[in-house]
Parts: C-alpha cells; structure tokens; sequence
C-alpha cells in the first residue's frame, strides 16, 4: 500500500511535468518561429514477486507470474520541428525557411554559432543583418545605407538596389541542416545549439541538399497546435486528478487497517 | 475460532496487491505504448475436514443436516492473487505527424537491441541518434528484418538513416524508404502466446520462453508512420476497480474486526461466567 502511494505520487509528477511543458507551448503560442515540445513517459522497472515460467513440476510452469510497477517517468521531452504556418508581414528583413533548414547566427557576448528559425532580422546600426537580440547572421550580410530596396531570393541571395536603379549582390545566406534535429538544445530566444545528439550541422545554399528554401517578407508562425495542446492539457489534468484519487484510497486503506485495533 | 480471522486477511492482502497494479495503471494513463496489467484472484482451499462420501452412522445416533453435507475445506479457503496479466488489447492512435513516430495496428512488436538482450515494445517514438542509427528514447537500435525473424546477431541488424537527407517514408509494411530508396525493412513480430511476455520497465517486454513461443515474422500487423499508440489504460474502469477494491478491504477489515471481537469475547466473558 505504501507502494501504490509512492507509485502515484511519480504519476503525479509526471503530469505535472505534462503540464509544466503545456504551460511553455501555450504561452508561446504567438511566438513567431517557435516549435512545440513534447513529453514521453515510460513505465518504471517492475517487481517481479512470482516469475512467469516458473517450474510447478516435472512438465508444468506458471504460464502467468505477479508483476507489480513501480509507476512512470518522464523518458524524454523534444521539440516537433513541423513546419509553422506562413505569417506575411511584407517587411524585407522577415525571412521564412520553407523546409527543414535553420539559420546561423552568432551570439553578440559569447561569438558563438547558433541556430534559429525566428528569421525576424532588423538592420543594425553598421547596417548589417541580425536578429532583435543582436545576434548577426552568419555569414555577415552587411546593407549599404545606399539601397533603397533588397531582394532575398529563395536560394538565399541577398541583392540591392540604389536609387538609380542600379543592382548590387550584397551576399548570400547560407542555411543549416542536421540529422536528428531533435536533438537540439534549446537555449531560449528562439535559438538552438548543437549537441552531440543533433550531429554536426550540415551547411547548404538555400535549395540544396535539402535544407529549404527562403521565402522573404514572411515569417514562420508558432507550429503550436491551439485546440491539440487543450486536448493534452486536459488529458493531463485528468490524469493528475486520477492519481490523487489513487492516493486517497491508498490513504484510506491505510487509514482503516489502522484503525482495526483501537 | 482463530480461523476465520485468516481468511478475511488474506483477502484484505489481495485487495493490496489489486491497488498496487491499479496505481501503476493509472500512473501511466498518458505514457504512450504502455500496456495495462490486470490481477487475478484464485480461491484457495485449505483441507477437507468431511469427505464427499458420507458414511452417516445409522442408526445409533439421530441424522443431523449437517451430515449430509460434505466440508470441503470451503468454509475456511483463502484467497491469493495467482497471477497479473498485461492486457495486450490496442490503445487508441494518436496522430503527431512526426516522421519517426510509428504506431502498429495489430498485435506485433518492435525488435529492440538492450544490452541485456533483445526486447519488444510497441511505443514507436522512435529517434535518430547522432550516427544516424535508429533508436528508442532510451537509445536503444531498432532492428531490421532479415527475412527470418530474430535469427541473427542484432548488431547486424541496426537501422542506419544517415547520409541520406531527405524525406523518410516507412510504409504499412514497416519498409523504411529515404529519398524513395528502400533502406531497410523494420523487423515487426507477432507471438503465437503473448503470455510469456513479460514487462521489464521502460516500457519493454521481455519474451520469458523463446523456445517454445518463438517471435514469428507479422503478418497481422501494419506499421502507421506519423502515428502514435496512446497508454490503453481505461481510466472508468481502472478508478471503478480502485473503488471496489476499497470498499472490498474495509469488508475484509470488519470480518477481521468481528473476529477480534469474538475472540475477545471467548476470552474474556465466557471465563467470567
């Protein structure tokens, strides 16, 4: 009996770890780029009191045994990298990846690379290209005060046009892919970093070896799935709910069994 | 008069372990792949003080009902838990449109390399780890087919997805195809008993008696890409359970507290008199 209340208590847990990562998808569910987590639970190890198979004589085993489980644990969470609706916002510097690419840029205190799809970029100061948190793109895509248009095209190619007319090729922004993209470690600000789970990221020109193309004046909306999130945030309350319950008549029982002498 | 204190006991152990394999169920109402456990409860006789055939003693003394009828051991059996059992019945498909999520629909397994041995899940949300093998959560390879089921070394038989950026398509018989070429065919078995199967946590089955229960190659089995099998615990009927489970112990605690009471009675006011 004090196994059953351990047991649901890591029930408990386990919603609410369900909960904890509903709570981030939903709060998140207006965040241009953003991709939702999932949990995965897995049962715990079970005590075997009888072995299944267990010898009853010469020629008969047990066909069943008594196997009692010790409750649930969170296996893992991972982002779902499924492509997020096409936001149109007409603002040149808003880059969506139409495919599984991401793009690079570098932190502005540590220089180090990571990789986003929020591809909101805003022109600084010096007129380059980077993210609101001031992480450049990577390579650097620098705009001449002179341009009074630019053009991304889906393979990447940043161009310029100054007031005359006249057309300049600013650069060309490359685009990262990786094996096992869950595998990325999300480090907030929309931005990932690689692990050793994710592999080494594979680098490609927009519309090649499979790592999307660039679609400019659009951004990616959060891939969050509003009604399909309710329908897990009650599944998991229910669940909570019915794991108390479970602990109510552990508690009872106990309670009973303690009571039979007074 | 002792007796009748045993019976009730081993009922109100029974009931335990039913709330223990209820807890366990319920903790795991939302753990994709997870099969419920179910107990079952087996009468006990403990000995026959009469036999069935009755040799009534005619005619020195009266016949009494009671000698008609034969103690069978009934009026003093126990109860025990003989067994649990996981109920393999399928749990509901729940859409993720992840290219690696892969439900079955039917009563096969996935073959899964442990390093103690080969396992057998159902929970296909499966991984690609960073050599590109094809693996469970807890990183353990999914294997291939190779056309008898189970035969050979599984480090023969791991899945390996990398070098092929693409779309990855695994169709209903389990053929994993990248980039439209077949790279490898997903080894899905069936059991003929699926009573040797035994949890082992993590959401494994182990089978206990290979030799007699071999895994067979499926062919009632059909793998669904971009879907996932939810827990096939039923909460109703799990909280019902857990509701007569209660209610059954508090009976078996009453029965044992009458016991004490006439036992106490016996000891107590009968000397008395």
């Amino acid at each position: 009996m004090f196994k059953a209340l351990t047991t649901s208590a890591t029930g408990l847990e386990a919603q609410q770890a369900n909960i904890d990562r509903i709570a981030n998808d939903l709060a998140n569910v207006n965040t241009d780029g953003y991709k939702r987590d999932t949990t995965e639970f897995q049962d715990l190890m079970y005590d075997t009191i009888k072995e299944p198979g267990a010898k009853l004589g010469a020629s008969s085993t047990t066909p069943v045994g008594i196997q009692e489980g010790m409750g649930v644990k969170v296996g893992a969470s991972h982002k779902i990298f499924e492509q997020g609706s096409a936001k149109v916002t007409n603002n040149p510097y808003d880059l969506m990846v139409e495919g599984k690419g991401f793009f690079p840029v570098t932190l502005p205190n540590t220089g180090e690379v990571v990789y986003t799809r929020a591809g909101a970029f805003k022109v600084d100061a010096q007129g380059r290209l980077g993210t609101s948190s001031g992480a450049l793109m990577e390579p650097q895509i620098t705009i001449p005060n002179t341009a009074t248009s630019v053009v991304i095209g889906p393979d990447g190619q940043v161009k310029a046009y100054d007031s005359q007319g006249a057309e300049s090729v600013l650069g060309q922004i490359q685009l990262v892919n990786f094996v096992n993209p869950q595998g990325l470690m999300a480090i907030g600000g929309n931005f990932y970093k690689s692990t050793a789970g994710s592999g080494e990221p594979q680098q490609g020109v927009p519309g090649e070896n499979g790592v999307g193309t660039i679609m400019q004046g659009a951004l990616e909306a959060s891939n969050v799935n509003v009604a399909n999130t309710m329908v897990e945030m009650i599944n998991a309350q229910r669940g909570f709910e019915m794991n108390t319950r479970v602990m109510g008549v552990a508690d009872k029982m106990l309670e009973a069994t303690a009571n039979i002498v007074r | 008069m002792s007796k009748p204190l045993w019976p009730a006991v081993s009922g109100a152990m029974a009931r335990d372990h039913q709330v223990e394999v209820i807890s366990n169920n319920l903790a795991n109402v939302n753990t994709n792949g997870f099969k419920r456990d179910d107990v079952s409860f087996q009468e006990y006789l403990a000995k026959k003080e009469k036999t069935d055939d009755l040799t009534v003693d005619i005619p020195r003394s009266p016949i009494k009902d009671k000698d008609l009828y034969p103690l069978d051991g009934r009026d003093q059996s126990f109860v025990i838990v003989n067994g649990t059992h996981t109920k393999f019945t399928p749990g509901g498909l729940k859409v993720t449109d992840n290219p690696l999520d892969l439900a079955l629909d039917g009563p096969g397994f996935f073959e899964v390399s442990t390093p103690s041995g080969i396992r057998y899940t159902r929970a296909g949300s499966f991984k690609m780890a960073p050599d590109g093998k094809l693996v469970t959560t807890d990183g353990y390879p999914v294997l291939a087919a190779d056309g008898q089921a189970g035969a050979t070394d599984p480090a023969g038989r791991y899945i390996n997805l990398s070098g092929r950026p693409g779309p990855l398509h695994i169709n209903d018989s389990g053929e994993v195809y990248m980039n439209d070429e077949k790279v490898a065919q997903l080894d899905v078995v069936e059991f003929g008993n699926l009573d040797p199967i035994r949890k082992v946590g993590g959401l494994n089955f182990e089978n206990k008696d290979p030799i007699r229960n071999p895994p067979q190659v499926a062919e009632k089995t059909h793998v669904k890409q971009g879907m996932i099998e939810t827990s096939n615990v039923n909460p109703v009927q799990e909280i019902s359970n857990l509701i007569r489970a209660n209610r059954m112990f508090e009976e078996d605690l009453k029965a044992m507290k009458t016991v004490n009471e006439m036992m106490s009675k016996e000891v107590n006011d009968i000397g008395k008199m």
